[in-house]
């Protein structure tokens, strides 16, 4: 195996300017990669926080005890998509009310005898109906028990939020596979460059595997320098300027494994690829 | 090292058949054949000239040994192993044994002349040592020994002839088949580079030499394979 891999090391040296830009090539697009990896983090980040308090107002009949408002908050936290509850009783919602509207709560609340703030519960969502759908189908059916007058709940965020997600996905998508091109088709011409080298190597006796494991190691090294190479530039370049533009962190280890896991696999059967044929048609 | 053979060619045992074609009829780069129906045998330990003017079929009837191509019709045999039943690892172990040396030398431009000679044993997984000195034994023997770290680009065509021919011989094969090796070589060189030849078939190895020098065939007083209209004739000197 050392020997092999000894062979693959000699494969990029002897590859020199091509190998090179490979290596150049696969740092540069696991560099621009893994830096939408940190803006989709950032992204995700701040919708996580926003998600977390996701949920729905009901507001309450006025004519309900203060036991049958305890007793409704208890069936709504028995519902399925909810995961915590809230009692807003009337003097909190003045409160929010006098805090929300400042000075001019004094005129909204002229003419009024009493609080016209209602009771109200608030239902946090669960984790994984932390999305718009979940969230009607939530407020749809808080709307039908007994006692609730009426349900609001942020729908229209949440929707932005659902179709920024669904467009950071098919992007992240989009990018990954134009990367993961680039990667290939940069170490394919590496291996390329080297058809008459392993056309000689055929003819001198050299078995399939002498042939393609220097070939798959080759491509996997390439992979693995160039990411390496890649996240190593985009550290340097958060490090300079990450606080500036409001990044808090870098990415994640899983994250660095991913994209290098994902690069050398890449490189690793674009070795492979270019000299199927030949090395199949082999006799 | 490998050291699996398809055959053995033990030094001294000569007479016996080490390649054989049977009715072969072959194309290479046509529609119409290049080669058809020969028969002929090549005996252990012989020395061979393949006689024929340029374009007559000498290349594909070299490359048919080498099984590098495959008759339409008839069989070659290396022993008694038909070359048509040699893939993969068998092939790889047969072009281990019968070296080819080709008329533009097919030396890699990036490696010295001791890299490029020691490839044909670091194919066959070699060790380190075992390279170094089989290459350094072979490289004064073809007359390199002040080129061994020049480069192809840095060397003459004669001297570049020799490493394809010290490559061709290092891992001591049972057959070598040189296609043209004085073609683009003056008249002393080319008599440098058959000597050479002689001195490798007198240890054992048979020699296959195609050429279209008549001549210089003739004057080597060896046995001629000469192709003549697709035909491949028997001309014992």
């Amino acid at each position: 195996m050392m020997r092999l891999f000894r062979e693959a090391l000699l494969n990029v040296r002897h590859g020199g300017v091509v190998s090179l830009l490979a290596v150049v090539i696969v740092a540069l697009t696991a560099a621009l990669f893994s830096s939408l990896y940190l803006v989709r983090n950032a992204v995700y980040a701040e919708a996580a926080q926003f998600e977390k308090n996701a949920g729905a107002a009901a507001f309450i009949m006025d004519e309900l005890s203060e036991e049958e408002v305890k007793q409704l908050e208890k069936t709504i936290l028995a519902m399925e998509s909810v995961e915590r509850t809230h009692i807003v009783w009337k003097d909190e919602a003045l409160q929010r009310g006098q805090k929300m509207f400042g000075d001019d709560s004094v005129l909204m609340l002229q003419g009024f005898e009493e609080n016209p703030f209602p009771v109200a519960i608030e239902a946090f969502a669960g984790e994984e109906y932390r999305n718009a759908e979940s969230m009607r189908k939530m407020a749809e059916e808080m709307k039908q028990l007994e006692g609730v007058e009426d349900v609001v709940f942020e729908n229209e965020a949440m929707e932005q939020l659902d179709k920024m997600k669904r467009v950071a996905f098919l992007l992240g998508g989009l990018i990954a596979a134009v990367s993961m091109v680039v990667i290939a088709f940069s170490i394919m011409l590496t291996v390329y460059a080297r058809r008459e080298e392993i056309a000689i190597l055929r003819l001198l006796g050299a078995t399939y595997g002498y042939i393609r494991i220097p070939l798959l190691l080759q491509g996997l090294l390439e992979g693995l320098f160039g990411s390496g190479l890649g996240m190593l530039i985009l550290y340097g370049l958060y490090w300079q300027y990450g606080a500036s533009i409001g990044f808090t962190s870098f990415l994640k280890p899983e994250q660095m494994g991913i994209v290098a896991a994902g690069a050398t696999l890449v490189g690793m059967l674009a070795g492979m690829a270019p000299l199927r044929k030949h090395i199949r048609a082999m006799n | 090292m490998h050291t699996t053979h398809l055959i053995h060619n033990p030094a001294g045992e000569k007479g016996v058949p080490i390649l054989e074609a049977k009715e072969v009829t072959a194309r290479f780069g046509s529609r119409e054949a290049v080669i058809q129906r020969a028969s002929f045998t090549i005996e252990r330990g012989g020395f061979v000239f393949l006689l024929g003017p340029s374009g007559s079929g000498k290349t594909t009837l070299l490359r048919l040994l080498f099984g590098d191509i495959r008759p339409i019709e008839g069989a070659v045999f290396y022993g008694r192993i038909n070359l048509r039943n040699m893939r993969g690892r068998r092939m790889a172990y047969y072009r281990r044994e019968v070296s080819f040396i080709f008329q533009d030398f097919k030396l890699l431009p990036r490696r010295t002349v001791f890299e490029n000679i020691a490839l044909a044993l670091r194919v066959t997984g070699a060790s380190s040592r075992t390279i170094r000195e089989k290459v350094d034994e072979i490289i004064p023997r073809v007359g390199l020994a002040h080129r061994r770290d020049a480069y192809p680009s840095e060397i003459s065509g004669g001297e570049q002839q020799r490493v394809s021919i010290a490559r061709a011989m290092v891992n001591e094969p049972n057959v070598l088949l040189a296609d043209e090796p004085t073609g683009n070589l003056d008249p002393r060189m080319s008599t440098e580079i058959l000597d050479l030849f002689e001195k490798f078939n007198f240890r054992g190895t048979t020699v296959v030499v195609a050429t279209h020098d008549a001549a210089m065939a003739a004057s080597r007083r060896q046995p001629i394979l000469r192709i003549e209209r697709r035909r491949v004739i028997e001309d014992i000197a």
